[in-house]
């Protein structure tokens, strides 16, 4: 019996004395789970060691251990909370310029995971540029402020890889690739990204099948997957097209540039209802839009008003209604 | 008057000059021409871009046949069942027998017509000189023929002088895949001729890829004649060559008739590549198409001259010429000179060009998701060549596109 409590005593050691080692090599972070977990289960095992020899002398081992075991349980509580707390896109102080004119003057947003956040705002007032600076077109330059994505900076991040961080942009205008076939294109896309994320490519039979059921949903035709990328497709054909390449890429976080722009109302349901499709704990949506309309369809968490390169008002679903009947006039002007 | 690079003159060439085996008058005929005129420089207008005073100073000399070392069907031939033909240094070593040779090239009359045409005939009177064997060419029934070109050699510069006669009957609906080929780094350079007759209601899809080595001179200079309902269609694609100019001269002599040059030109490095056309609308109802695209990397220089002639004669022509270029390297430069004279005045043409870098819109969008730059300009290239030869025969087309993505491969870009 003595032997046994030697034993858990010295193994608690051990481990305390290999994380002091771990750390020093630096093979573990001192902040990570594992170092307070290995820590706390060392500090607890020499606590009952300690205990058990304990005859009213050595208090200090006790007291001692017994805080080692309080810090750990501390350690592991903190790197687990920030999980649940940062957002998934936190935008700080963002700043933005192209050829020397400021669009963006100081937008602070945060978007949790799982919520569609609306971008409401008049012509010109930036909502474009957010998209573009967002999904890192070089254009455009940040001269103050931060984004960033599930805690990562994508300040220093090229498009590509800020797709494989989990950003995707649905565009306002969906560009045309004469002489390239959309599945080919979907393919090399999806297979990019897997690969800069370190997933194996998938196989063309699995791809296929995957992208024969997405399209089916949002009435994409074989056809239409044969043609080169958005080449004489209509305005609808585009945005879907757009929702298509979502559904494949899954992003984490998607902008919808005013992906209601040139959308009869049958193409609006079936491009909204792709969308809420997509909607999941694990997925958040920045819409950005001119017009109410799109929000009865997607319906947001929250709306934003941009004016100028601010963003001047939040507010509930209610607010876009509210803008709908009083016009943004009201709203920019008292900001 | 300028002077002659002493190469060229009689008295100090070597081979068919010095030993002359047929003595044929015309010989010394387009000798007296060239010793008259000289190589061309860049004082002339058609000439203003081109520079050959670096193939001059080659001091190559009339090439001399050579053995075939190895088996002619090893050649990258495009189509399995075509009647082949391989020149080595512009000498017949490998013919099909349904196509009749060399024996007829001698009673072909030299065509004097080029040089008198624009005072730059040179490179035709250069090859009348010199002319080796060719290919004499006269289709009576639908046929595919593959011509290979092959320059082997030593150290010693040499010019090659394939002289290429094409006569399609009336009615024959023809396919030639002219292909030059580098095999080895010697220096064998090619100043080619080809003079072509379509018949009446006759079509010829004309391929060519210039695909020689990297040090060499590579010249051609076609002569397309078309007759009543007429088409003629050159694809293109040219990729070898350290410099590399070919020029087409067609001539739309009867109503209906068609002349197409559909083509791409991919230079990196310091090569230097020439495309000059001349159309002549000569008859009512004509029509005529170019398409060029150019892709330039490195410290590449590329031209483009594209001349349409619509005579007065020459009601309802329809001319169409389009010449686009994506420059991937600031120090590359591109000159295109895009020119209409119109004589006539119920006709329909149009030109247009434009030289840049590739397009950053379509660039971001294929980044945005995910697409790695290099990889999205490659995408970005494939398309802007790709659909040139979309209306040529699979096998061809996909020889050609392969050729293509080797050549994007080659870290390019």
């Amino acid at each position: 019996m003595e032997n046994l409590f030697l034993a858990l005593g010295l193994i608690g050691a051990m481990c305390c004395v290999g994380m002091f080692w771990a750390i020093e090599q630096g093979r573990v972070d001192g902040s990570s789970r594992l170092y307070y977990i290995v820590n706390g289960i060392g500090g607890f095992l020499i606590l009952i060691s300690a205990l058990h020899e304990y005859d009213g002398g050595d208090a200090g081992t006790v007291v001692t251990e017994a805080a080692w075991v309080v810090v750990s349980l501390m350690g592991i509580y903190k790197t687990m909370r920030p999980k649940r707390e940062i957002p998934m896109l936190e935008i700080n102080n963002l700043h933005a310029s192209i050829d020397g004119k400021d669009i963006l003057k100081g937008i602070t947003l945060s978007v949790p995971a799982g919520q569609v956040h609306a971008i409401m705002g008049p012509n010109g007032s930036g909502k474009s540029t957010l998209s573009y600076v967002l999904s890192g077109r070089e254009d455009y330059e940040v001269t103050n402020g931060s984004i960033e994505l599930n805690g990562k900076s994508l300040m220093d991040m090229p498009p590509e890889e800020r797709a494989a961080a989990g950003m995707f942009l649905a565009f306002q205008y969906p560009i045309e690739i004469p002489g390239v076939q959309t599945t080919t294109f979907l393919k090399t896309a999806l297979n990019a990204i897997r690969k800069t994320r370190g997933q194996p490519e998938l196989d063309a039979l699995s791809f296929l099948k995957t992208l024969k059921s997405k399209a089916e949903k949002l009435g994409v035709s074989d056809e239409m997957l044969k043609r080169p990328l958005n080449v004489g497709f209509s305005g609808g054909e585009k945005k879907r097209m757009e929702i298509l390449q979502m559904a494949m890429l899954e992003p984490s976080f998607a902008v919808l540039d005013e992906t209601d722009s040139g959308l009869d109302i049958d193409a609006l349901k079936i491009v909204s209802e792709g969308v809420n499709a997509l909607r999941g704990p694990d997925r958040s949506f920045l819409v950005i839009t001119h017009y109410q309309r799109l929000l009865d369809y997607i319906v947001p968490d929250v709306v934003h008003v941009l004016s100028k390169g601010r963003i001047v008002k939040s507010g509930g679903p209610e607010l876009a209604k509210e803008l709908e009947s009083t016009g943004y006039a009201d709203i920019v002007d008292a900001a | 008057m300028m002077t002659l690079p002493s190469r060229y003159r009689p008295e100090t060439a070597h081979g068919f000059l010095q030993n002359p085996t047929d003595g044929a008058p015309w010989r010394n005929e387009a000798l007296a021409q060239l010793k008259a005129r000289g190589i061309p420089t860049p004082k002339l207008e058609r000439w203003r871009y081109t520079n050959l005073s670096a193939f001059e100073k080659t001091g190559a000399v009339p090439a001399a046949k050579p053995a075939l070392s190895f088996n002619p069907i090893t050649l990258p031939w495009m189509i399995q069942n075509s009647r082949k033909l391989v020149f080595a240094n512009g000498y017949l070593v490998f013919g099909d027998a349904r196509l009749t040779l060399a024996s007829h090239f001698l009673e072909v009359p030299y065509d004097a017509a080029p040089m008198e045409k624009f005072n730059d005939g040179m490179l035709w009177a250069l090859n009348t000189a010199f002319m080796q064997d060719g290919p004499y060419l006269n289709l009576h029934e639908d046929a595919t023929v593959e011509i290979i070109h092959v320059g082997l050699g030593h150290d010693h510069p040499q010019l090659a002088s394939p002289r290429t006669v094409i006569e399609i009957a009336p009615g024959v609906n023809a396919t030639i895949i002219e292909r030059y080929v580098a095999d080895g780094a010697a220096p064998v350079h090619t100043n080619a001729a080809l003079e072509i007759e379509v018949a009446a209601g006759a079509a010829l899809q004309h391929v060519r890829l210039q695909d020689e080595g990297y040090s060499r001179t590579v010249l051609t200079s076609t002569h397309v004649r078309l007759a009543k309902e007429a088409r003629y269609e050159n694809s293109f694609l040219n990729i070898g060559g350290a410099l590399s100019r070919q020029e087409f001269w067609f001539e739309l002599l009867e109503e209906g008739a068609h002349a197409g040059v559909k083509g791409a030109q991919l230079m990196a490095g310091r090569q230097h590549m020439d495309t000059t056309v001349l159309i002549e609308h000569a008859a009512p109802s004509c029509t005529s198409n170019q398409t060029i695209r150019n892709v330039l990397a490195g410290e590449a220089v590329g031209v483009f001259q594209g001349k349409v002639h619509v005579h007065q004669v020459a009601q309802k022509t329809d001319g169409y010429q389009l010449c686009n270029t994506v420059m991937l390297s600031d120090r590359a430069s591109m000159n295109t000179k895009p020119e209409l004279e119109i004589y006539a005045d119920d006709v329909k043409c149009s030109h247009g060009t434009t030289t840049g870098a590739l397009d950053d819109t379509p660039l971001f969008y294929l980044r945005s998701r995910g697409i790695p730059e290099s990889e999205a300009r490659r995408m970005m290239l494939t398309a802007f060549i790709g659909d040139l030869f979309d209306s040529l025969d699979d096998n061809i087309r996909a020889a050609l596109h392969a050729r293509t993505d080797q050549w994007l491969d080659h870290g390019i870009i």
